[in-house]
């Protein structure tokens, strides 16, 4: 039974700074301004067709308070409605979420949602998630967002050798579709016969999570425009539409989110939930691309049997058999995904952005070939936390 | 367009340092007080699915906040939640546009600050401003107030005792609020001798550092009688962002919160607000502020803050009869406490500082130095 | 769409500021972390037990995340358990507080309290031991000498030959 809305929402402008390391020629609000106008231009509006701004970031990491006070000379905000939602790494997709319940209320027409990330701030990632900790126990104790214990979990099931196989394949796949991607940060120019010289020598982080299995530190922004199906369909030749979305968080106590104590994980929760109410049987048939927020390699072939709702090893076959690459039955990250491209607030926003820009055709010299009509983006973040959304290129569902 | 309800309020007890309990301890107290009150549940068909926090990763020193207490607003087991990070009634109006949207019928919304968890929410203030520039002169709310306060009273010629006024009333009907933090009463000669805290703001001008916690359930039209015969609707939003740099902006005056103000009005059909709103609430930090917000809320007129203290104006509106900010409530949801004050009020379950025939409240809040940030919503019998 | 940074005024030297921020805080424990922490002086665990799902939770919380019901009732688990997972960092960040970077390899281990089966408790293990590490194996907590109602009280885990 498709959800409910009061009435159908429409991206029609993106825009985007180049996500690089160490912005050190801009401050906060001069990188915002440049996506901010970007994205303006790109819609073919101004800032005063924009009746509300929504922001967020996880503000410690840039050691701003309230920071949207101080970037509103960038975000254009003045004079305007604005909200500012943060929910860790699942932000960028979560000010997308917002911002369409904020057009599909009825309460704004066109709302801009600005994702952004300027990590040099704060020195480091870890030391920015490693106050997510519990300050009176768990702080002291935790290794910040890096983790081996799922890739152990898979090594048990597949064992050692197609395990790390399949992990280092896709994380070749995903340098490859970066490669591709003249918008990505990290592009390595890998090859498959690298696989087992990578296996055995990028520098272990934690167990078996290598160096290059790891996704990047990068700075960034990322912008879109939504609207209202009507302002949408003037505005834009190529709105896409947001069809539904939704956010399926775990406790807060980190260690229980590794493993199976809760029987599920919230990326099969939130398949399984997000489909079912949009009847979507068979998503491998269904979906034309998949933007999945892949934290590391590890992640990124653990969740696809998730995300997919599929058992066994049949998802990891599939990295196998090619079946996730761009020509293959569910292109997965033509962007390059998390592992080339993290400036991790706007990061979740990036998922979302690249399956329109591959809906509308203009991915450049990364867009699939063939059409691009059901998509699917995903966000993490926080605690093992999942958001998930379904884009469409036309109004038929 | 449909309406949206706030169908029940639980507010914690106000106090300058709640050491007793962490934040997670003082909201699993509002939640079982908001659900012994309306039976509300999380998960399966008619439960919540999804829930709206409100809170400030510097003033808890913790990297998404929201995780924190994930467990106890019922999104632990595979729920959805999202943080406001902003003063906590911007949290209604986006509660009321996902109701609205039709993504959810039902929210749980629940947001808590603890001014006393770190040593200085002045130097977590002076942490908004720029790094450059405004937060190497040292800038923070408590100055920036100050600068507002001297243009307030040069443009408006409000005195020393007309303000006192404000804060000895304030503490007055705090003394009937059983949730109120700050309830010594005071003579005007406190307030006006009391210590110079940042010229012209005395001590007793600036709100108390204070803990709490505020939760509320809201629902669409259709499901609010399943929790309560006595619905509040949200009939009105606005918020406004105002400049950054204050010597661009008129700070004896808020063009943001009368735009935020027109905003919720016009959504609430309300053509003339003094013939209409019949109580408030506004987040006055400190002294000169309440008649500044009412000014803006265009109850005031433009400028005769002073006079308006002196004609009672307060009183006929029954501004602040909770005890306001000026009592002591923490910054974060200095305005979701007024929220819980207002639905009490039209609900007649004020009890000891109840108003008569309250049937539109205007509700203001604001974020940011001097006011930069406006929000204003407008409740209704 | 996509912008490119903007060079065009001549090469200029980029001023940055570096600053170390620190804000003073005062964390309060709660009842139920207070009783946890003068439980580790004793050198003994406790555990919150969830009146409508039954599981023990190590460390206590006083709200059960799956039932979202109050769970003050305390009992003591372990203290050996059960390792379910471990991590063994190879890599170690810089503490964002002291900048001091551990020396590696140290490992942090997931374990399954006896009395607390449905519930992770994470802490060290000792660095002896690292090689030791399985899935399934028995660990004991080693205790500090001195404990003053912290997480140092326990020093890390250690196996339990």
């Amino acid at each position: 039974m498709t959800h409910k809305k009061n009435r159908n929402v429409g991206i029609v402008g993106i825009g985007m700074t180049e996500i690089s390391s160490h912005k050190e020629d801009q401050n906060q609000p001069e990188m915002i301004n440049e996506a901010v106008r970007a994205a303006l231009a790109d819609a073919g509006i101004t800032r005063d067709d924009i009746d509300c701004v929504v922001h967020g970031n996880m503000e410690l990491f840039e050691m701003i308070h309230q920071p949207d006070l101080w970037h509103m000379i960038g975000t254009g905000a003045l004079g305007k409605p604005q909200f500012r939602i943060t929910t860790g790494g699942t932000t960028g997709m979560t000010l997308i979420a917002a911002a369409d319940n904020l057009v599909a209320s009825g309460m704004y027409d066109v709302v801009m949602a600005i994702g952004f990330n300027k990590l040099q701030e704060a020195g480091s990632t870890t030391g920015g998630i490693t106050n997510m900790a519990d300050p009176l126990w768990y702080r002291h104790l935790q290794t910040g967002a890096l983790t081996s214990t799922s890739a152990n979990l898979s090594i048990e099931e597949f064992g050692k050798a197609r395990a790390r196989r399949a992990a280092m394949k896709h994380r070749i796949m995903m340098d490859k579709h970066a490669s591709l991607n003249e918008r990505a940060h990290r592009r390595f120019g890998l090859e498959y016969d690298q696989m087992e010289d990578l296996m055995k020598n990028s520098p272990p982080l934690i167990g078996e999570l290598r160096l290059i299995h790891m996704c990047s530190q990068s700075d960034g922004a990322c912008v879109m425009i939504l609207a209202s199906e009507e302002k949408a369909k003037k505005m834009s030749r190529k709105p896409v539409w947001i069809r539904d979305h939704i956010a399926v968080h775990r406790e807060e106590t980190a260690s229980n989110a590794y493993f199976p104590i809760l029987s599920e994980t919230s990326q099969r929760v939130a398949a399984r939930r997000l489909f079912a109410r949009n009847g979507i049987d068979n998503p491998i048939e269904y979906f034309d691309v998949f933007e999945m927020y892949d934290p590391s390699a590890w992640w990124g072939i653990e969740w696809l049997r998730d995300f997919f709702l599929l058992e066994g090893d049949e998802a990891i076959k599939m990295v196998e058999d090619g079946d996730w690459d761009l020509d293959g039955k569910v292109p997965v990250n033509p962007s390059g995904g998390v592992t080339a491209s993290n400036p991790i607030s706007a990061t979740a926003m990036l998922k979302p952005a690249e399956v329109a820009l591959q809906m509308r055709g203009d991915a450049g010299t990364h867009q699939l070939k063939r059409e691009v009509r059901h998509g699917l983006a995903s966000g993490f973040g926080g605690v093992m936390w999942t958001e998930l959304m379904i884009l469409e290129r036309d109004l038929n569902w | 367009m449909k309406r949206v309800a706030i169908c029940a309020v639980a507010q914690h007890e106000i106090k300058g340092n709640i050491w007793c309990k962490r934040f997670q301890d003082m909201l699993l107290d509002i939640l079982e007080e908001l659900q012994g009150e309306t039976g509300f549940t999380f998960g399966g068909e008619k439960g919540v699915k999804n829930i709206i926090t409100c809170s400030d990763d510097f003033f808890d020193a913790r990297t998404i906040s929201d995780n924190a207490v994930n467990d106890v607003v019922g999104a632990g087991n595979y729920r959805g939640e999202q943080k406001m990070a902003q003063e906590g009634l911007n949290a209604i109006g986006y509660a009321m546009a996902v109701i609205l949207s039709g993504h959810d019928d039902v929210i749980y919304l629940a947001g808590h600050c603890k001014e006393s968890l770190t040593a200085s929410r002045n130097q977590i203030a002076n942490m908004a401003y720029d790094p450059f520039y405004g937060r190497c002169l040292g800038l923070d709310y408590l100055n920036t107030a100050g600068l507002q306060a001297r243009a307030y009273m040069e443009k408006t010629g409000i005195t020393q005792e007309q303000l006192a006024k404000v804060v000895v009333r304030a503490r007055q009907w705090a003394s009937r609020n059983a949730y109120a933090n700050e309830k010594t009463q005071l003579d005007p000669g406190d307030v006006l001798f009391s210590p110079v805290l940042c010229d012209p703001i005395r001590s007793l001008h600036a709100y108390p550092v204070s803990d709490g916690a505020v939760g509320m359930l809201l629902a669409s039209e259709e499901r609010a009688h399943e929790f309560t015969d006595n619905p509040v609707w949200i009939t009105g939003f606005g918020n406004c962002m105002d400049d950054y740099f204050m010597g661009r902006r008129d700070l004896a005056s808020s063009p943001a919160l009368k735009k935020a103000a027109r905003q919720a009005y016009q959504m609430a059909g309300i053509r003339k607000p003094p013939k209409s709103v019949n109580l408030v609430e506004v987040m006055d930090c400190y002294a000169h502020q309440q008649p500044l917000w009412l000014e803006g809320l265009g109850l005031c007129d433009e400028g005769k803050g002073g006079d308006f203290i002196d004609e009672y104006g307060p009183a006929r509106y029954n501004v602040n009869l909770s005890g306001g900010m000026l009592a002591g409530r923490p910054l974060m949801i200095g305005g979701l406490y007024g929220v819980a004050e207002a639905v009490l009020q039209l609900q007649g379950r004020a009890g000891e500082h109840q108003a008569a025939d309250v049937s539109c409240a205007a509700v203001q809040s604001t974020t940011g130095g001097a006011g930069q940030f406006q929000t204003v919503a407008v409740l209704e019998r | 769409m996509m912008t490119k940074n903007k060079q065009n005024a001549p090469a200029e030297e980029l001023i940055s500021i570096q600053v170390v921020n620190a804000i003073d805080c005062a964390f309060p424990t709660g009842p139920i972390m207070g009783k946890w922490f003068h439980g580790l002086k004793e050198k003994k665990f406790y555990a919150t037990k969830c009146p409508s799902c039954g599981r023990t939770m190590t460390p206590p919380r006083g709200c059960c995340a799956l039932c979202v019901v109050r769970s003050e009732e305390f009992v003591e688990v372990g203290p050996k358990g059960t390792v379910e997972n471990y991590d063994i960092a190879y890599y170690a960040s810089p503490d964002p507080l002291t900048g001091k970077v551990r020396s590696t390899p140290y490992a942090a281990v997931f374990v399954r309290m006896d009395g607390s089966e449905r519930d992770i408790f994470t802490h060290g293990i000792r660095d002896e031991d690292i090689p030791k590490l399985k899935r399934g194996v028995r660990v004991r907590p080693v205790w500090n000498e001195i404990r003053t109602g912290s997480i140092e009280d326990m020093l890390y885990f250690e196996i339990d030959a």
